[in-house]
C-alpha cells in the first residue's frame, strides 16, 4: 500500500499538469457559472448541468485515460523494473488518475453549484457523487481498454465506441423497444434495463429528485416510488458498485495477465 | 547470476522465445545480439518479469523469479526507448524510483548526473528534453544504486560518442567488482573486447552461444560479423532443402 | 379606533334607515348566540363583542344581520351540523373568526350555509379550519367578499371546500383568500357569476373547480401551488381574463385543465411553471389570446377532440415543451405568437418570422405516443433528436403550426 501511495504522489503531480486536465476545471467552471448567469431559471441550469456531467465525465475519463496508459507504457515498463507489484501500480495508476479527476470535477462543478445554491445540498451531493462515479467506473472502463488493446488508434476508437453506445446508442435503442413493446406494462423492464446503463442510471437517480420528475408523469411516479424506497436505492446504488467494480476487477485481472 | 531454463514465450502463434536455456554468470558481459523482432527484448522483459513466460523457469541466484518483484531491488534496467510522463521534471522521476526502491544503499545520482552532464537539466520538465538526454536519464537510473545485475537494452543507441565511452567505463568497473551484466545490441560490432559472452538469437532462437574469445578463435573468420553470416547462410540453406 | 367608528357609522345608518330594527348585544355576560338569535326580530342586528364564544349549531330563518366587532372567535367544534344555517334572505355576516367546524362523512357541515336564500353579504369574515367555509346552494345574488379562509386538513377525503356553491345566480365573489381546503372554490350548476381578484392557493386538490357554470366571469384571481390547479368542465360562455396560474407543479397537476368547454374566451392570463399549463380535452371555440406561458412543464396540451379554437399572439417563454398534441384533427389555429424556441428569421421585418413555427417537437410527440419514453427526458439521445428534427423537420407530424410566429414578444 505504501508503494502505491507513492505512484499515486507522483502520478497527482503528472496528472494536476496535465494542460488537459487544467481546461477541463476551467472549462467546468465558467460554463456552469456562464449557464448561471445567462440563464435566469436555476432550475433549467441544473438541467444542463447534469447533461454535461453525464456526457462529458464518462468522455474525459475513457479518453484521458486510455491515452494516459497508451502514453506511459515505457514508464510503466520502467517502474515494473523496479521491485514492485503489479497490483501496487495498477491501484497507483487507477487512483492517481480517478482522484485528480474527480478533484478537477469537485472543484469546476461543485463551486458554482454551491455557490449559486439553486438546488437542495442533498440533490446537488447526489449530482456532484454520480458525477464522481462516473469519472471512477470510466477510468476502469478505459484501463480495461488500453491493456487489451495495444494499438492506440484502435483502443481510441474503442473508448469512443463504448462513450457513444453508454450516452447515445442505449437510449435511442431504449426507445425503439418502447415503441415496439408499448402496449405492455414496461415499469419493470426498463427500471432493469436502466440498471444496464450507469450513465441513465445516473441521469435517472438525478432527475427524480428535481422538479423535472412531475414532466415524467405516472411513469416518473413509478420509478420515483421504486427508487425513493430504500430497496430501490440499496439496489441502485448496490448496481452502482458492480458497474465500478466489475471494470475495475477487470482491468485488474488484465493488467496483472498484460506482457509490458 | 541468472539461469534461464527452457523458457518459451508465444504472442498468438509467432513464437517470441523458443525453448531457451541460458546462462549470465556473475563478473561478465553477456552481449546478446540478433536482428529486430528476433526475440531480444522479450528475452530480458522476461527476465523482468514484464512479459509472462508461457513455460520454463527463470532463476535469479537459483531462486525461480517467477511472480516475485522483490528481486527486482537487484537489477538495474535501461530500457531501449526511454519516455517518461510528460509532466515530471528530471528530479521528480529521479526521487520517484527512489522512494520506490526505498534502498539502505546510498545512491550516488548525483555523481552520475555529473559525470553525464545533466546537471543543467535537473530541474525540466521531461516533455522538453531530447531523446538523448531522456536516455541518460534512464542511464543514471539504472546505475545509481551499483546493483548486482544490469541489463542494458541497446544502451548507446541514442547516445552520445563521449557518453557511451563513459558508459562502457562504468561497466567495465562494475564487471570488475564481480556484477551479472546483460547487453543487447545488434551492434556486432561494439561488442569485441567488452562482452565475455555472446549469444546470437534469431526468430526466437538461440543459434549461437559461447565465450566470445573461443568463438573467434575456432573459428576461421576474423570477425563476428563474418562468422554469423556464415551460420545463417548455412541455416537458409538447410531450410531450403 | 377604526373599527369604534366604522360601528359608530354602522349603528347610524341602521338606526335612521330602519327604525323598527333593534340591536342585540352579546358578550361576556350574554354570550349565547343561538339564544340572541331566538330573540331578535327580522331586521335586528346582532352585535357579538370580541371575546371567546362556542356554539352547537345556528339556524337562521329571518333576515339579520350579524355584526362582529373585532373578530369574535365562535369555536364549533362541539357543533353536529351547520354553524350557520339560513334559510332567510337578505342575512350579513361580517367581522366573524368561525373555526373548527367538524368533519363529517355523511353531511357537507360548514361555517356558513345558505339554503334557497337571497341577497345575502359574507363580508370580512375569517374562517379557520373548517369543513366547509361558506356553501350556498340554491340561493341567488349573493355577496362574498374580503373573506379569509383557511384549513389545515391534509387529506381530500376530510377536508372540504372554501367557498362551494350549487344551483345558484349571480353571485359576486371578491378578494377572498382561500387555502388549504379541498377545493378552493367550487361551483355546480352557477349561472351569471363574477369571481374577481381573489386568491386561492395551497389547496389540496383544485384553487378553482367548476362544472355545468355557464356564463361566469373569472378576474384578475391568483391560483397558487394547489394540488391539481384549476379544473374547469361541462360549461360555456366563459371569460377569463388576467389571471394568475402559478406553480401548480406535480405529476398529475394542471395550471388550467379545461374539459368539455365551448365558446369561451381566456385572455390574458399568465401561466407560470406548471406541470402541464393548459390541458384542453373536448374544447370548441374557445379563444386562447394574449395569454403567457412561462416555466412550464408543457405549455398546452391538446387532445384529439378540441376544434375550432384559436392560439393567438400568446407568448411562449421557456417551456420544456411549447405543445403536445395526440393528432392533428380539428382545426385549431395558431398565429401570431412569441415562442423564445423559435430560430427564424424576418427578413420583411413585418414582425413575422418568414418560417413557420411547429409547436410540437418530436420528442414531445413521442412522449405524448409512447408513454414510457418521457423517462428518457434530458437524455443526450432525446436532445439530439430535437437537434436533428429542427434541421429536417418533415420528422414529426405537423400538427399544429403558427404561420406567422412574432420576433417580439406580444403585449
Amino acid at each position: 500500500m505504501n508503494t502505491t501511495l507513492k505512484i499515486i504522489e507522483f502520478e497527482f503531480k503528472d496528472v494536476f499538469r496535465s494542460r488537459w486536465v487544467i481546461l477541463y476545471g476551467i472549462f467546468l467552471l465558467f460554463s456552469v457559472e456562464a449557464l448561471y448567469e445567462f440563464s435566469g431559471d436555476s432550475s433549467k441550469v441544473i438541467i444542463s448541468v447534469l447533461s454535461i456531467i453525464l456526457l462529458i465525465n464518462p468522455l474525459l475519463s475513457l479518453v484521458f485515460g486510455s491515452l494516459y496508459i497508451y502514453y506511459s507504457r515505457e514508464f510503466i515498463e520502467l517502474l515494473l523494473s523496479q521491485p514492485i507489484r503489479r497490483s501496487q501500480l495498477f491501484f497507483g495508476l487507477y487512483f492517481g488518475m480517478a482522484v485528480p479527476l474527480s478533484l478537477v470535477f469537485l472543484v469546476g462543478a461543485g463551486l458554482p453549484l454551491l455557490i449559486n445554491v439553486s438546488e437542495s445540498i442533498p440533490v446537488i451531493l447526489i449530482m456532484l457523487s454520480s458525477g464522481i462515479l462516473l469519472i471512477f467506473m470510466f477510468t476502469a472502463v478505459a484501463f480495461c481498454i488500453s491493456t487489451s488493446i495495444v494499438d492506440k488508434a484502435k483502443g481510441l476508437g474503442a473508448a469512443f465506441l463504448i462513450w457513444f453506445f453508454f450516452a447515445f446508442l442505449f437510449d435511442g435503442l431504449l426507445l425503439l423497444g418502447i415503441s415496439a413493446f408499448q402496449d405492455y406494462p414496461l415499469e419493470a423492464p426498463l427500471i432493469i434495463l436502466s440498471f444496464l446503463n450507469p450513465i441513465d442510471l445516473a441521469r435517472l437517480l438525478v432527475m427524480l429528485k428535481l422538479d423535472a420528475a412531475a414532466l415524467m408523469g405516472y411513469t416518473g411516479a413509478v420509478f420515483e416510488r421504486f427508487f425513493g424506497d430504500v430497496m430501490g436505492m440499496v439496489m441502485s446504488f448496490a448496481m452502482l458498485l458492480v458497474w465500478l467494480l466489475a471494470p475495475l476487477t477487470l482491468a485488474g485481472w488484465l493488467f496483472r495477465k498484460n506482457d509490458f | 547470476m541468472i539461469e534461464l531454463e527452457s523458457v518459451s514465450k508465444s504472442y498468438g502463434k509467432t513464437k517470441a522465445l523458443d525453448d531457451i536455456n541460458l546462462y549470465f554468470p556473475k563478473g561478465a558481459v553477456t552481449a546478446i545480439a540478433g536482428p529486430n523482432g528476433s526475440g531480444k527484448t522479450t528475452l530480458i522483459k522476461s527476465i523482468l518479469g514484464l512479459v509472462n513466460i508461457d513455460s520454463g523457469d527463470i532463476k535469479i541466484e537459483g531462486k525461480s523469479a517467477l511472480r516475485q518483484s522483490e528481486y527486482r531491488s537487484r537489477i538495474g534496467y535501461m530500457p531501449q526507448i526511454a519516455r517518461y510522463p510528460e509532466n515530471l521534471r528530471v528530479t521528480d522521476v529521479i526521487s520517484m524510483v527512489k522512494k520506490i526502491r526505498n534502498s539502505s544503499t546510498q545512491a550516488n545520482d548525483e555523481e552520475l548526473l555529473d559525470t553525464f552532464g545533466l546537471q543543467p537539466f535537473t530541474s525540466q520538465f521531461m516533455r522538453n528534453l531530447s531523446g538523448g538526454t531522456r536516455q541518460k536519464v534512464g542511464l543514471v537510473m539504472a546505475f545509481m544504486y551499483q546493483p548486482e545485475i544490469y541489463i542494458l537494452d541497446e544502451p548507446t543507441a541514442g547516445l552520445d560518442p563521449v557518453s557511451s565511452g563513459k558508459l562502457k567505463n562504468l561497466l567495465a568497473l562494475e564487471k570488475e567488482s564481480g556484477k551479472t551484466i546483460i547487453y543487447i545490441t545488434h551492434l556486432l560490432g561494439e561488442i569485441s573486447g567488452f562482452a565475455e559472452n555472446f549469444a546470437y538469437i534469431i526468430d526466437g532462437k538461440i543459434i549461437l552461444k559461447d565465450k566470445l574469445d573461443a568463438l573467434i578463435d575456432n573459428s576461421n573468420y576474423d570477425n563476428l560479423e563474418q562468422l554469423i553470416s556464415k551460420l545463417l547462410t548455412n541455416k537458409n540453406g538447410n531450410g531450403n532443402n | 379606533m377604526f373599527s369604534k367608528l366604522f360601528i359608530a357609522l354602522m349603528l347610524l345608518v341602521l338606526f335612521s334607515s330602519n327604525s323598527i330594527a333593534g340591536i342585540i348585544k352579546i358578550d361576556k355576560d350574554s354570550p349565547s348566540i343561538a339564544k340572541a338569535v331566538a330573540l331578535a326580530k327580522a331586521g335586528d342586528t346582532l352585535l357579538i363583542a370580541k371575546g371567546n364564544y362556542t356554539s352547537s349549531g345556528i339556524k337562521i330563518d329571518k333576515r339579520l344581520s350579524i355584526i362582529g366587532v373585532d373578530y369574535p372567535e365562535i369555536d364549533a367544534s362541539s357543533c353536529k351540523g351547520n354553524l350557520f344555517s339560513i334559510t332567510a334572505s337578505g342575512v350579513e355576516f361580517n367581522g366573524l373568526l368561525l373555526k373548527n367546524v367538524p368533519y363529517n362523512h355523511t353531511s357537507d357541515n360548514a361555517a356558513i350555509k345558505f339554503i334557497k336564500s337571497t341577497d345575502c353579504i359574507v363580508k370580512n369574515n375569517k374562517i379557520n379550519n373548517c369543513f366547509f367555509g361558506i356553501y350556498l346552494a340554491n340561493t341567488n345574488n349573493c355577496i362574498i367578499s374580503g373573506n379569509k379562509l383557511s384549513s389545515t386538513g391534509k387529506r381530500e377525503s376530510i377536508n372540504g371546500n372554501g367557498i362551494h356553491l350549487w344551483h345558484c345566480n349571480n353571485i359576486h365573489i371578491r378578494n377572498n383568500k382561500v387555502q388549504g381546503h379541498r377545493d378552493g372554490i367550487y361551483f355546480e350548476f352557477v349561472r351569471g357569476s363574477r369571481i374577481e381578484g381573489n386568491e386561492s392557493m395551497h389547496n389540496i386538490r383544485y384553487g378553482l373547480h367548476f362544472m355545468f357554470s355557464d356564463s361566469c366571469h373569472y378576474i384578475n384571481n391568483s391560483f397558487i401551488e394547489n394540488g391539481a390547479g384549476v379544473a374547469v368542465m361541462y360549461t360555456r360562455y366563459i371569460d377569463m381574463t388576467g389571471n394568475k396560474f402559478v406553480h401548480n407543479w406535480g405529476t398529475a397537476s394542471f395550471g388550467l385543465l379545461l374539459k368539455d368547454i365551448k365558446d369561451s374566451r381566456i385572455e390574458r392570463n399568465t401561466f407560470t411553471k406548471n406541470t402541464i399549463a393548459v390541458f384542453s380535452e373536448g374544447i370548441n371555440r374557445v379563444k386562447l389570446e394574449h395569454n403567457t406561458f412561462e416555466k412550464n412543464g408543457w405549455a398546452l396540451k391538446i387532445l384529439a377532440n378540441c376544434t375550432d379554437n384559436t392560439f393567438i399572439k400568446n407568448n411562449f417563454i421557456g417551456n420544456t415543451f411549447d405543445a403536445a398534441a395526440t393528432s392533428g384533427y380539428g382545426k385549431n389555429i395558431f398565429l401570431g405568437n412569441y415562442w423564445s424556441r423559435y430560430k427564424g428569421y424576418d427578413i420583411n421585418k413585418d414582425g413575422a418570422g418568414d418560417i413557420p413555427y411547429c409547436p410540437v417537437t418530436l420528442f414531445s410527440f413521442l412522449a405524448e405516443k409512447f408513454q414510457y419514453s418521457v423517462l428518457l427526458l434530458h437524455s443526450l439521445f432525446v436532445e439530439a433528436l430535437d437537434i436533428a428534427e429542427q434541421i429536417f423537420p418533415s420528422v414529426t407530424p405537423k400538427y399544429y403550426i403558427d404561420t406567422a410566429p412574432s420576433m417580439r414578444m406580444n403585449k
